[in-house]
């Protein structure tokens, strides 16, 4: 043992690297101060000072990237190197940025080098105009929110969601019963730095399942050495009447660091445009996290823990089998709890450890979730108990074969429990499941060519003793594409092919699902659903116009569907999980951003996703999302008084109607709404306040994706959104 | 690091502010065509509460005039959750 040990000691102790000092200045040479000075992957975020200085004051694992940015400038990375002691940047003027330039933490690459349709999108709480963190994800093309009021709210990535929809925490799994509709991405923008989305079946690392994609979110950065920040953030929105508070602390000393969050939240029924309020829409909502790094020149550690609790009313709740609209709605507005009542409790604890050899790292990951389900229709007892454990480990070795050629291989092993509280109602068994995947990645960047091979082999056994179900499934997952720069240009192709394993849920449901109303039964001869993806992308930009264009063709074999049956059980309509032979998801999606050399603060954004789901019967499939027109036009301020107002934006939205149904879906209208915000802030960037408004022109409209669209019920009003963000 | 104390002060605290609200209104609910006719049966706390929710229990009335409507005599499953106010 004691040489294991001594055999460790020595492996971290052979590469030193030297802090990193140096300046940040403008192609004028002047000095930019507050520029932004990000470390990958330690996860540090700095600022440079009054002399554009920074000081990392750390010792950086080797390969470390350091990524400048600063308003109204290009984002600029640079990799670390050993022998300078003093670095000096120059960043370029901002003119379009349709790809920010950034180092992905899913695969440690650089957003120029990235072969899959992997997308970015910061997450900052304290200037978006957004009504949640769901809502905020939409600014993606090709991603959806699918509601349920406004407190439950679920993911759509190119018309599909819940568990073909793999989404990570931190390499954490998240695993929080998303089969159902109803149930929610489950916590909030809470500490959440940046989310990552890959889109299709292209997540080799993060394994099958994943047909829509992959969503990795990424925790806010910690602040460097020596530094400490206290952040109090304060939002209300009026159609909910909703205040949500966060407190936020961060502290860094020598190789350790800290950040710890707070946050309460309360939401009323919301406001319809005709000035009712939506019964039962209320929500509240309790989190805490906190995140401890520790790291040497070839060692970081993150310990993480996160409690999310929530209580959310169900809205559209009614003993008639077909309720009117004036039946569930409201001429007042409340917000105490009230039947029926889902409740949420999900506590997730992770620890990641990245060791870095030589050129090559390796990556331990360890998390075990918890989370417990209830929905009450009654008080004093629930109708639905269900807690789902889960317990994971990922590894991950990164060899570097070549300075071109690097090779990732690693394996992801996750066991899984669900057990009902035997006092409840039970829609699905109590079951174990047991996952190992192992996967390798082949990626080439030579010149101006980058190549990626990727293969993966899973394999999931199921056991429900109580049904005596027992059953295992496997298959082989690939990713491959290239992309190519030339000039101006970028063009991206990969193909991928994945599988799902059913559910449990999907194979051996039986009983009422509460929230849905409806009775729902499985099927335990379901077999995997196979997707192929192919997916292209052609970028270009001048300094002042770019373009993104993303077609894209998923093709999924045995595709799962709940299906509607002409049957009532228990007083609720019955529906049944079927396989579809075939069905064919095809799009397009297209980012234009025009930047007019007249008016350099000026951004014009356009964002468009139009797509189509058809089964090989050429019938439409249910819940496909609407052609999405998105305009963003924002004019950023550059004056430096002591508070002023640094950003004005304009939104529009358009959806389409949808009238390409699957039989018995409601139909859709189209409709345009309009948002607009003001942001204000210090020259010190200690005090921040967004006045936002919301569906400005108070708008009447249903969203194709609304679980309560059959009911015909409206989305929230005209909305003003007051936030305020004080560091202390 | 006293900054770091305030975080886990705070959320102790909104952890120990919970409400204990155990009375609740309840009716049994006559499904017509036109809808539901509700008949309030008055406030119910504590293991009356849970015994008028039990699965299988069924609340008895009298023949009952609500508005233009009659429920007739009967026992009916009782609900204790409120509604929107536009069906009263």
């Amino acid at each position: 043992m004691k040489n294991i040990i001594l055999t460790l000691f020595c492996l971290f102790s052979i590469i030193s690297f030297a802090q990193q000092k140096g300046v940040v200045i403008n192609t004028e040479n002047k000095p930019l101060d507050m520029a932004e000075v990000y470390i990958h992957p330690l996860g540090i975020l700095t600022n440079t000072d009054i002399n554009g200085e920074f000081n990392l004051n750390i010792d950086l694992p080797p390969k470390s990237v350091l990524v400048f940015s600063k308003e109204g400038y290009q984002t600029f990375s640079y990799q670390t190197d050993n022998t300078e002691s003093k670095i000096s940047i120059t960043l370029q003027k901002l003119h379009v940025e349709i790809n920010e330039v950034e180092v992905s933490a899913i695969n440690h690459q650089l957003s120029s080098n990235q072969v899959i349709a992997l997308q970015a999108l910061t997450i900052n709480s304290f200037n978006d105009n957004s009504l949640n963190l769901v809502d905020r994800l939409t600014y993606i093309p090709g991603v959806y929110e699918k509601s349920t009021g406004t407190g439950i709210n679920k993911v759509n990535v190119r018309g599909l969601s819940g568990m073909r929809l793999v989404t990570y925490l931190n390499g954490a799994r998240l695993e929080n019963q998303q089969w159902g509709g109803d149930h929610g991405l489950g916590f909030t923008d809470l500490g959440i730095g940046k989310v990552e989305l890959i889109k299709g079946p292209a997540s080799i690392m993060f394994g099958a399942d994943a047909l829509a994609g992959a969503l990795y979110f990424v925790d806010e950065s910690y602040v460097s050495s020596g530094q400490s920040e206290l952040k109090l953030v304060s939002n209300f929105e009026s159609a909910l009447m909703r205040y949500n508070n966060q407190i936020i602390s961060k502290w860094a000393k020598n190789k350790l660091r800290m950040n710890t969050y707070a946050e309460y939240g309360s939401a009323a029924d919301y406001r319809m445009p005709n000035g009712n309020y939506l019964f039962n829409s209320r929500y509240n909502n309790l989190a805490i996290k906190t995140a401890i790094g520790y790291s040497t020149s070839n060692w970081i550690i993150n310990l993480r823990y996160q409690l999310n609790s929530n209580v959310m009313g169900i809205p559209a709740h009614s003993h008639d089998a077909s309720p009117t609209l004036e039946q569930l709605t409201s001429s007042s507005q409340d917000r105490y709890e009230n039947r029926p009542t889902q409740i949420v409790n999900n506590h997730i604890l992770s620890l990641d450890n990245t060791l870095f050899f030589n050129e090559n790292t390796l990556k331990v990951g360890l998390a075990h979730s918890n989370n417990k389900l209830q929905e009450f229709e009654k008080w004093t007892r629930a109708d639905y108990d269900i807690e789902l454990s889960s317990s994971q480990l990922n590894i991950s070795y990164v060899k570097q074969l070549n300075q071109a050629l690097n090779w990732t291989f690693g394996s992801q092993s996750a066991i899984q429990n669900n057990k009902n509280n035997p006092t409840t109602s039970q829609l699905i068994p109590d079951a174990k499941t047991n996952d190992l995947g192992v996967f390798s990645n082949l990626d080439y960047v030579v010149n101006d060519w980058s190549f990626l091979f990727g293969t993966r082999f899973d394999y999931r056994k199921i056991n429900a003793e109580s049904n005596s179900f027992k059953n295992d499934f496997n298959a082989l997952s690939t990713s491959l594409g290239f992309s190519k720069i030339f000039n101006d240009h970028k063009l991206k192709f990969s193909y991928s092919s994945a599988f799902r394993t059913p559910h449990i849920s999907e194979l051996l449901s039986d009983g009422v699902h509460h929230a849905t109303k409806r009775y729902e039964v499985g099927d335990p001869n379901l077999i995997e659903e196979k997707g192929n993806q192919l997916d292209l992308t052609y970028e270009w930009s001048d300094e002042h116009l770019g373009l993104i264009v993303n077609p894209f063709y998923n093709n999924i074999d045995d595709f799962i569907i709940l299906s509607p049956q002409d049957s009532i059980i228990n007083n609720n309509p019955l529906y049944v999980y079927e396989q579809l032979d075939n069905v064919q998801l095809k799009g397009i999606e297209m980012n234009i951003h025009y930047h007019p050399h007249f008016i350099h603060q000026l951004h014009i954004e356009e964002r468009i996703s139009i797509m189509e789901g058809k089964s090989s019967e050429d019938q439409f499939l249910p819940l496909m999302p609407t052609n999405t027109f998105q305009t963003s036009i924002k004019y950023y301020f550059l004056s430096k008084n002591i508070f002023n107002c640094r950003e004005v934006s304009f939104d529009h939205i358009y959806n389409s109607s949808q009238k390409k149904v699957a039989n018995n879906e409601s139909p859709t209208d189209d409709y345009s709404i309009i948002n607009a915000s003001l942001l204000f802030g210090s020259k010190s960037n200690k005090i921040n306040l967004l006045i936002g408004v919301r569906n400005l022109l108070n708008v009447e409209y249903t969203p194709h994706l609304s679980r309560l669209k059959s009911y015909e019920i409206p989305h929230v009003g005209r909305s003003y959104n007051l936030k305020l963000c004080l560091t202390i | 690091m006293k900054k770091l104390l305030i975080v886990p002060a705070l959320a102790l605290f909104l952890f120990s502010c919970s409400d204990s609200d155990d009375c609740h209104e309840c009716h049994v609910a006559y499904m017509t065509d036109a809808g539901e006719i509700e008949v309030e049966i008055g406030e119910f706390c504590g293991t009356a509460l849970e015994e008028v929710e039990a699965p299988d229990y069924l609340h008895t009335i009298e023949e009952t005039v609500v508005g233009n409507d009659t429920v007739p005599a009967g026992s009916y499953e009782v609900h204790c959750e409120e509604h929107g106010d536009h069906d009263h």
